[in-house]
């Protein structure tokens, strides 16, 4: 497929990301950057999340467990990247 | 290697956090879900470059936001019409006694410039931290910092700052305090 080299890429970076995360979270777990930048407004730090909890609380569309469930039958048996 | 139950099980669960993301980026909630269904795709074709047992909330909010930026490059900025509800409604009031409306803080949030907005957001709301989302946003710990500081100035500005609070005790007392912020 095509999109290796482009994609790969992306999914390299992924899991440097992932792997540094791991390390930073370790370390400042603690830091709770929330408090320390929005804390201070904390009406700020409120409606953000007020409005992100719209969306994260709605029901998830049916197109993404019918999406999941035809990338599994396409995988098939037969199939290798 | 066929992706595994575990994988798909936790993409699934994932995908609530994605769409309040691509929502926030492209602040139109048609989409934002398609570009989960392309976070989705994508994810499913690399599951191989994840590690089990590391952050895969991360490592899709990685790939959703490459999505989002190179399809924007892509089509150019008229992609960013948002829908109607989030821009048109309204003004911008100055707050009545500190009181912020929702839909005022949408349209202030949608002000800001785009690193801001997507900084503020994955420190604000989605819960990662410093460290996290410079890797997410491929910069500088330092930067996301700076970001999510100038955001939370603009968005100061817009919400409790404008109008006849320009020239009000507001401003200044903000100029005195501001002299002393992280």
């Amino acid at each position: 497929m095509d999109t290796v080299g482009q994609g790969g890429q992306a999914a390299e970076l992924g899991v440097n990301t992932v792997k540094s995360m791991n390390d930073a979270k370790d370390a400042g777990a603690a830091a709770q950057p929330t408090a320390e930048l929005l804390g201070p407004n904390s009406e700020i730090a409120r409606k953000l999340k007020q409005l992100y909890d719209e969306v994260l609380t709605s029901e998830v569309p049916d197109r993404f467990t019918r999406l999941l469930a035809e990338l599994e039958q396409a995988e098939g048996p037969r199939r290798e990247d | 290697m066929a992706v595994t139950p575990e994988f798909k099980r936790d993409l699934l669960a994932t995908i609530p956090s994605l769409r309040a993301f691509a929502v926030s980026l492209s602040q139109n909630a048609d989409k934002a879900d398609d570009l989960v269904q392309e976070t989705l795709v994508k994810a499913w074709d690399k599951h191989e470059s994840f590690q089990m047992g590391t952050n895969l909330k991360a490592w899709l909010f990685t790939i959703l936001r490459n999505e989002f930026y190179s399809q924007m490059r892509k089509r150019g900025r008229e992609v960013q019409d948002s829908d109607g509800i989030m821009t048109e409604r309204l003004a911008v009031h100055p707050s009545q006694e500190g009181k912020l409306d929702l839909a005022d803080f949408r349209q202030a949030l949608e002000k800001l410039p785009e690193d801001q907005r997507e900084a503020i957001i994955l420190i604000g709301a989605s819960g990662f931290s410093y460290e996290e989302a410079a890797m997410i946003c491929n910069c500088a710990v330092g930067t996301i910092k700076s970001r999510v500081s100038r955001a939370r100035t603009r968005l100061q500005e817009l919400l409790q700052i404008s109008g006849e609070a320009d020239y009000g005790p507001d401003a200044i007392s903000s100029q005195v305090l501001g002299s002393n912020a992280a």
